[in-house]
């Protein structure tokens, strides 16, 4: 059997990426200890892709607002039965998700594995979209769209995005909005569906209680050999400043909630692991939970435990971010600015480093315990072109020179801070 | 997966993962749903915060971060009438440490630190630190109705149980809180000590017997006094079903609806019960995602669940506001169909296996099998999710519809943004 082992010796866990004949790579990670399994079946492919066309085509294509999502929704429906009805057969829990980069369709099950992995990989495979049942989609999906409008966590995080980027398509709603939706037309879905839905875009990630031959086998039964489609995609060019410093909503909440980005510079596409492992011990170390900062911020009634870090990255996106509630959101930027500023002054302490090295990569180890996770990792470490076992390797060599370096990302005048408060009474 | 007795009022709810890298514990206290239970929330979180030993929260987030970013969270639920008042936590198993240093041990004997050797004065709790955990509870109050969905779901039950000890939000009332002192939060939990009922859960790989051995020791330096019956009213039939309608700044309309599930106890016809609650709204294969959602696209959710431990069963839509009568409608006459016995063969095969299909993947998360295990508080019942899958499985079509005709309607919420200008 072709294909390659990655092995983590740390773990005693390992799985297998075998390139298909079909063109589509898959991951495989047997786990014969588990009941079930979990399937997850993704393309490169979500919101930010707004602008492309197909090597063979003259014109670029630009599509609405929210297509990828829609798109998402349309493929579970065929001529015949939909793909919910199928899985009705066999009791498996199907579900998809459409992020900024990524689309992905899953299911998981006790019994049944290969009939199940049968309908995941013959469903995407076979998209069948008319007038009738786009339209019949408007009213579920404006019924999604209305629903994040009213989460002001979802606000928060895309005002910032706003503020943060000029032209970047990650400040487009994952979703779209009631108007971009109405726009969309089968034509336009198979279009995107011929660009990013072939297997040479694609990966399918298994979990569970089966060996690869098993899974294999249903990819010969259903999957046809496709050649790999070349596309190319207009990506705005992005001014290396923020769009707007500052940003605010009002909307029916107590307690206003904030979130602080500090803009990157847009190259490269794909952030690597010791960068991403850096910032993430870097934005610990100002505010995380051991943080001195944070302890003050928490005694002096300025944040609460909702209070996190977190460095937002993905296909073409980087953003380190801050975000929580307060009752004086400014006050806590400030903080945290003025934290980033000792920090740049005199350097990390090595004690501070090796404790919060320690933390993370001990959270980092709760991942591999679950079927669901394992199958996530796979897929989203495979578009980030890594392996599964990338980061927990990176926490173990990371070195305090890594993270002080990147201080020099955290610059207050490239920043952008969103807040969302309640009408003031 | 079982379930021991560690000593008095005490029991250790297990499951054995060998695969796990971690492990996930969590230490509940069950108390009723009663005039103590905003205190009571507010003790937990005390208790999550800091220790004898580790005074302040600093100091304490960093001993967790020294055990590999282990977590301590303070976690309270409702379980029927009862307040459960949890503390999780989760750790890496030794295996993986850096200098061979010893984890779980530890982080467990720092979790029984929280519960039994809290940092506490004579008279009781140090007034700065009920100061700000008061305030973080009023925080968590407040936040909890900033989610639309879990808003609606919290006013329907409270309009519904209005004069039940259920209609109380398990985290507390805000209104409560500014009378909570530290000498009352003492003597709170010097009685929880005494007097409650104790459900330790565990997964992961750790070796069971020794943990067993570590709780004994730890827990079972407690006296236990009498032990309160917890107990549960179950109102088995609605007195006429009420609308509430309520109105805010919100862009898409919810609906929730509560109905009595002609249940008289948390075991009572249970297997029936929820096989019917499937077929009505709980799946892709169900009435109201088939109905509802899928050929009247009236929502993105619509969906029933039942709530064992109260014997209620609840429908819950997102909605454009407009159409809030017609989805009521709709709804009604899905249920009518399932009291009719129109439903075909197929599926109620297709509930049964989806039902067991879910129940026999528990074990493959060790998330869903600690809350598996949590579920079962002072419960004279343990039932593992494969033994629950049989039960389903034998339930028969005339059970179902049964069950679906001693179901009463009691309350509608709705929350729109009528009355509120554009």
């Amino acid at each position: 059997m072709e294909g390659k082992c990655i092995r983590s010796e740390l773990l005693g866990e390992q799985y297998y990426e075998i390139k298909h004949q079909s063109g589509l790579t898959v991951l495989v990670m047997e786990q014969p200890q588990c009941t079930g399994a979990f399937a997850m079946f993704g393309t490169r492919y979500g919101s930010v892709d707004t602008c492309f066309k197909l090597e063979s085509d003259d014109d670029y294509t630009s599509v609405p607002e929210g297509i990828a999502h829609y798109l998402e929704h349309k493929l579970f429906e065929s001529e015949e039965l939909d793909a919910f009805e199928r899985f009705a057969q066999t009791g498996a829990s199907a579900n998809a998700f459409t992020s900024f980069d990524k689309t992905c369709y899953l299911f998981q099950c006790a019994d049944r594995v290969e009939e199940n992995l049968e309908i995941l990989l013959d469903f995407v495979k076979h998209p069948y979209f008319t007038k009738e049942t786009v339209q019949k989609e408007q009213g579920i999906i404006g019924q999604e769209i209305r629903m994040y409008q009213d989460n002001p966590d979802w606000a928060l995080g895309f005002n910032l995005y706003r503020a943060v980027y000029h032209k970047n398509p990650v400040r487009i709603d994952i979703a779209g909005t009631i108007e971009s939706i109405a726009q969309i037309t089968p034509e336009l879905l198979y279009a995107c569906y011929r660009t990013f839905y072939n297997n040479s875009n694609m990966v399918l990630a298994v979990a569970g209680n089966l060996t690869r031959a098993q899974v294999l086998a249903v990819c010969d039964k259903v999957l046809q050999k496709e050649e790999p489609v070349r596309f190319e995609q207009i990506v705005p060019e992005e001014p290396d400043t923020v769009a707007q410093p500052y940003t605010e909503a009002i909307m029916p909440v107590d307690l206003p909630k904030f979130e602080l980005g500090f803009k990157q510079p847009a190259q490269p596409i794909l952030r690597d692991c010791k960068e991403r492992v850096s910032m993430d011990i870097l934005l610990e170390i100002i505010a995380g939970k051991l943080s001195p900062l944070y302890h003050e911020l928490l005694e002096q009634g300025l944040v609460n435990p909702s209070f996190y870090v977190y460095y937002f990255t993905g296909r073409g996106f980087a953003l380190p971010t801050f975000v929580g509630e307060s009752s004086d959101p400014e006050r806590v930027r400030a903080a945290i600015l003025a934290r980033i500023e000792e920090l740049r002054q005199n350097g990390i302490t090595d004690e501070d480093f090796a404790l919060t090295r320690k933390s993370l990569y001990g959270q980092e180890l709760r991942a591999f315990n679950d079927m669901d996770d394992l199958a996530y990792q796979l897929v989203d470490s495979y578009f980030s072109e890594e392996t599964m076992f990338s980061a927990l390797a990176t926490y173990r060599e990371v070195t305090k020179g890594d993270v002080e370096a990147m201080l020099d990302r955290l610059q207050a005048d490239n920043s952008s801070f969103s807040v969302v408060k309640g009408e003031t009474k | 997966m079982e379930l021991q007795k560690i000593c008095k009022g005490t029991r250790f709810a297990f499951h054995r993962n060998e695969t796990s890298k971690s492990t996930a514990l969590s230490l509940s206290l069950l108390a009723p749903l009663d005039e103590k239970t905003t205190a009571r929330a507010l003790l937990l979180q005390l208790l999550a915060r800091t220790t004898k030993q580790y005074p302040t929260t600093y100091e304490m987030n960093r001993r967790l971060a020294s055990l590999y970013g282990a977590t301590i969270s303070p976690q309270v639920e409702k379980q029927g009438e009862m307040q459960v008042l949890a503390l999780v936590l989760q750790c890496p198993d030794d295996r993986f440490a850096l200098e061979n240093e010893s984890i779980c041990a530890d982080a467990v004997n720092l979790l029984c630190d929280c519960l039994l050797l809290p940092d506490v004065m004579p008279d009781g709790f140090k007034e700065e630190n009920v100061r700000r955990e008061k305030e973080l509870l009023r925080q968590q109050i407040d936040s909890r109705s900033d989610d639309k969905r879990r808003y609606a779901l919290d006013r329907m039950i409270e309009e519904m149980c209005k004069d039940e000890p259920y209609r109380r939000i398990p985290i507390g009332d805000k209104a409560e809180i500014d009378a909570i002192t530290g000498k009352e939060l003492f003597d709170l939990w010097k009685d929880l000590m005494l007097h409650s009922h104790v459900l330790v859960s565990f997964v992961g790989s750790a070796p069971s017997q020794t943990l067993l051995e570590t709780l004994k020791m730890r827990l079972g330096s407690i006296e236990k006094q009498e032990l309160p019956e917890l107990r549960t009213e179950f109102l088995t039939e609605s007195y006429g079903s009420q609308t509430v309608r309520e109105a805010q700044d919100v862009k898409q309309g919810k609906l929730v609806i509560g109905f009595r599930a002609g249940m008289t106890y948390e075991m009572d016809n249970y297997p029936a019960i929820r096989l019917m609650t499937a077929i009505f709204g709980g799946g892709t294969f169900s009435k109201l995602f088939m109905n509802v959602r899928e050929k009247m696209s009236l929502c993105y959710y619509c969906s029933a669940r039942l709530v064992r431990h109260k014997g209620i069963l609840i429908v819950e839509s997102g909605i454009e506001p407009e159409n809030a009568e017609k989805a009521l409608d709709a709804i009604r006459h899905e249920l009518d169909a399932v009291r009719a016995g129109d439903f075909t063969d197929e599926t109620l095969e297709q509930a049964k296996r989806y039902l067991r299909d879910s129940f026999r993947s528990v074990t493959d998360s060790n998330y869903s099998t600690l809350l598996w295990l949590r579920q079962f508080g002072a419960s004279a019942v343990f039932q593992t999710p494969v033994e629950l899958a049989a039960a389903i499985d034998s339930v028969s079509r005339e059970e179902v519809i049964l069950a679906a005709n001693l179901v009463s309607e009691d309350t509608v919420y709705i929350l729109d943004d009528s009355g509120k200008e554009a």
